[in-house]
């Protein structure tokens, strides 16, 4: 629910917050603590201002909460491509992992063989070209290359 | 002065420089016209490829992009009523209706001039303008310059559509993320819990990626693969002799073009507000303004005229205050910035005194880039119209993919990957509850220099720096801009309560 999570979120910020001044409260030199201080501080009451305001909305009955967990299940799904990319990529190196990420995503959405291969071949082709041969950098090779 | 433009000119001599031009203008075009994409998406990519590039070929390339990004915007506009960017949004209210009366290629021409002639007038006018800054940018010392990159945030933070406190909450998160790692002031390292990867600080680029590109892309998946735009779109035009007769509209109402551009380029000016609220003051002026207002909004041509002159002509404006204060004049400007520390120079007032010829050039790269926008765009209008149809299936994984070799590309390092990773995740939750993204970049990448500022101005003015003169106008400006909003709602109440009273 949005109003539920609107208030985590100001809660996560409140505890980084709190992490990030206490840390640098530990720091031996003035000038590295004084600005990290300041700044968790002033983000510390202003995310504590936004969870009274939530708070009070609620109280008061504002804003009916929105059910939200379709459009998370879409999200998750979204996010899952893009986060099995880079395990792809982890493991595999990037070429590979450009190769089974596009395939597979344009052939999941609903492309032909034809086409999925075609936008796997020529994305990765491009890539090497212009990254590997182009601009001289050498690509991650995944977590067996030497 | 006339050494300094010169010298600027002579830029368009470098290949660079002109390969930056073309390349930044026809990725801005493409860009434009894919609805979803826009401007924000378009810069972050092109940061990606900062680490091989000079500030000779980067800058005008991020430049000419920003320029040319919603001239592209208006044909989707117009022939498909799909903003290509949200500063198209009131381009689509006369140029669709104009489109269903089979007037397309006039609202196209017109579009397309209007916002060629409302780019190049608004630079000029930039031009004209930078001899009188450069007295007040001398006179910038470290403790005005602290000042001003809090005003900068604050503009940004305050004035954004999101809620004013998620906007300062995420500048300032954005200047905490910015201290982690090596600090040059004590030698100390901060917040690396040990870490090596982290001693050099949370990269630019694996940010900006995470959280522009990254999370649009994870929007746009969702959409299912043929996605991206409606894909009935009508993208006919009857004749050529349509568009000729659009051109000729802004000559017609030459008046509509012109308060367009100037509104554009002083609104353009004000820091962190854009070419959206520009194209709706330019819209709102010229229906006040106009013999039969009623029009507007069936498919008046001056509604087109107002709304595309004045959203290309608020890039030189904003142009402007990012260079010589370092705080941008919009929120894509916040990626120029972060170009320019990325490239090495200081955003700010060393960009019109040591870097001037330079910042001149990028001047006259945003006339160029209309003018080029405006040449490739009239003769293919059919076909870029096209590009908007390009299935989400095709774009996501494309951009994902260059979004990711991009950022280990910069540092050959896979742990930027992993960064980005996760910085998409926060730029998601930021994106879906109205957190203001460009606020936190800016904080980032202003961060360090905010810093080192900060301890010049407390060494030379001590703990009351912020008393100094200058400081406290630049404070002032900051009370009054926080002080806007409650008193707005206080009149507003007032008025309402006394025409509704007894």
């Amino acid at each position: 629910m949005k109003r539920g999570a609107e208030s985590w979120i100001y809660l996560a910020i409140v505890g980084l917050c709190l992490v990030f001044g206490l840390l640098a409260l530990q720091m031996e030199q003035w000038k590295a603590r004084l600005l990290p201080v300041l700044l968790s501080s002033a983000v510390l009451l202003l995310a504590l201002a936004g969870l009274c305001k939530e708070y009070l909305a609620a109280s008061r009955g504002g804003a009916p909460a929105s059910a939200r967990s379709g459009e998370l299940g879409g999200y998750l799904v979204s996010g899952a491509w893009v986060f099995g990319f880079v395990v792809l990529v982890y493991f595999g190196g990037f070429l590979p992992g450009i190769i089974v990420y596009c395939f597979s995503y344009a052939k999941v959405h609903g492309a032909s063989w034809a086409r999925a291969l075609l936008l796997a071949v020529s994305v990765s082709l491009s890539v090497y070209l212009v990254f590997e041969v182009l601009l001289g950098v050498k690509l991650y090779g995944g977590l067996g290359a030497p | 002065m006339v050494d300094v433009l010169i010298a600027s000119a002579q830029y368009f001599l470098h290949t660079e420089f002109l390969i930056g031009l073309v390349v930044g203008t026809l990725a801005g075009l493409v860009l434009g016209v894919i609805p979803g994409i826009g401007s924000f998406v378009g810069l972050a990519l092109a940061l990606s490829f900062a680490f091989v590039s000079t500030p000779e070929l980067m800058l005008p390339l991020m430049v000419a992009l920003s320029g040319a990004v919603f001239t592209g915007g208006s044909i989707t506009a117009v022939l498909l009523n799909l903003p290509g960017t949200e500063a198209n949004a009131a381009t689509l209210m006369d140029g669709f209706p104009m489109a269903q009366k089979g007037q397309a290629g006039r609202a196209l021409g017109a579009a397309v001039t209007a916002s060629a002639w409302g780019g190049i007038l608004s630079a000029f006018l930039a031009l004209a303008a930078v001899p009188l800054i450069l007295p007040l940018v001398f006179s910038i010392h470290a403790a005005e310059m602290v000042c001003l990159i809090v005003l900068g945030l604050s503009f940004l933070a305050v004035l954004s559509r999101e809620s004013m406190l998620k906007g300062l909450i995420s500048g300032g998160l954005g200047l905490m993320i910015s201290l982690i790692g090596f600090q040059a002031n004590t030698g100390l390292a901060r917040f690396t819990f040990g870490s090596l990867y982290l001693y050099d600080g949370i990269g630019l680029v694996p940010m900006a990626l995470g959280l522009f590109a990254l999370p649009e892309m994870i929007a746009l998946g969702m959409q299912g693969g043929a996605g991206t735009i409606a894909s009935q779109g009508d993208t006919r035009i009857k004749r050529t002799g349509e568009v000729l007769e659009g051109v000729r509209d802004v000559y017609r109402h030459w008046r509509v073009t012109l308060s367009g551009s100037i509104i554009g380029f002083f609104v353009g000016v004000v820091p962190g507000i854009g070419a959206l609220t520009a194209m709706f003051v330019s819209y709102g002026h010229a229906k006040q303004t106009a013999r039969h207002p009623e029009k507007f909004g069936t498919g008046a041509v001056e509604g087109v005229l107002a709304a595309e002159s004045a959203n290309n002509a608020s890039q030189a404006g904003a142009l402007l205050t990012s260079l010589a204060f370092g705080i941008p004049g919009s929120a894509g400007m916040a990626l120029l910035l972060a170009a320019i520390v990325l490239l090495g120079l200081v955003p700010g007032p060393e960009m019109l005194t040591r870097h001037l010829s330079l910042s001149i050039a990028l001047v006259w790269t945003l006339i160029a880039s209309n003018i080029v926008a405006a040449l490739i765009i009239l003769p293919s209008t059919r076909f870029l119209a096209k590009v908007a149809l390009v299935p989400s299936r095709v774009l996501v994984p494309v951009v994902v993919v260059i979004s990711f070799v991009g950022c280990y590309a910069f540092r050959e390092e896979f742990n930027d990957v992993l960064v980005a990773l996760l910085i998409t995740v926060v730029g998601l939750v930021m994106r879906n509850f109205g957190y203001n993204r460009p606020a936190l970049l800016l904080g980032f990448v202003l961060g360090t220099l905010f810093e080192q500022q900060f301890y010049l101005a407390y060494a030379i003015d001590g703990p009351l720096f912020f008393s100094r003169p200058g400081s406290l106008l630049i404070l002032s400006f900051l009370a009054a801009l926080y002080a806007w909003h409650p008193l707005k709602r206080l009149v507003t109440r007032k008025v309402t309560g006394r025409v509704s009273g007894p």
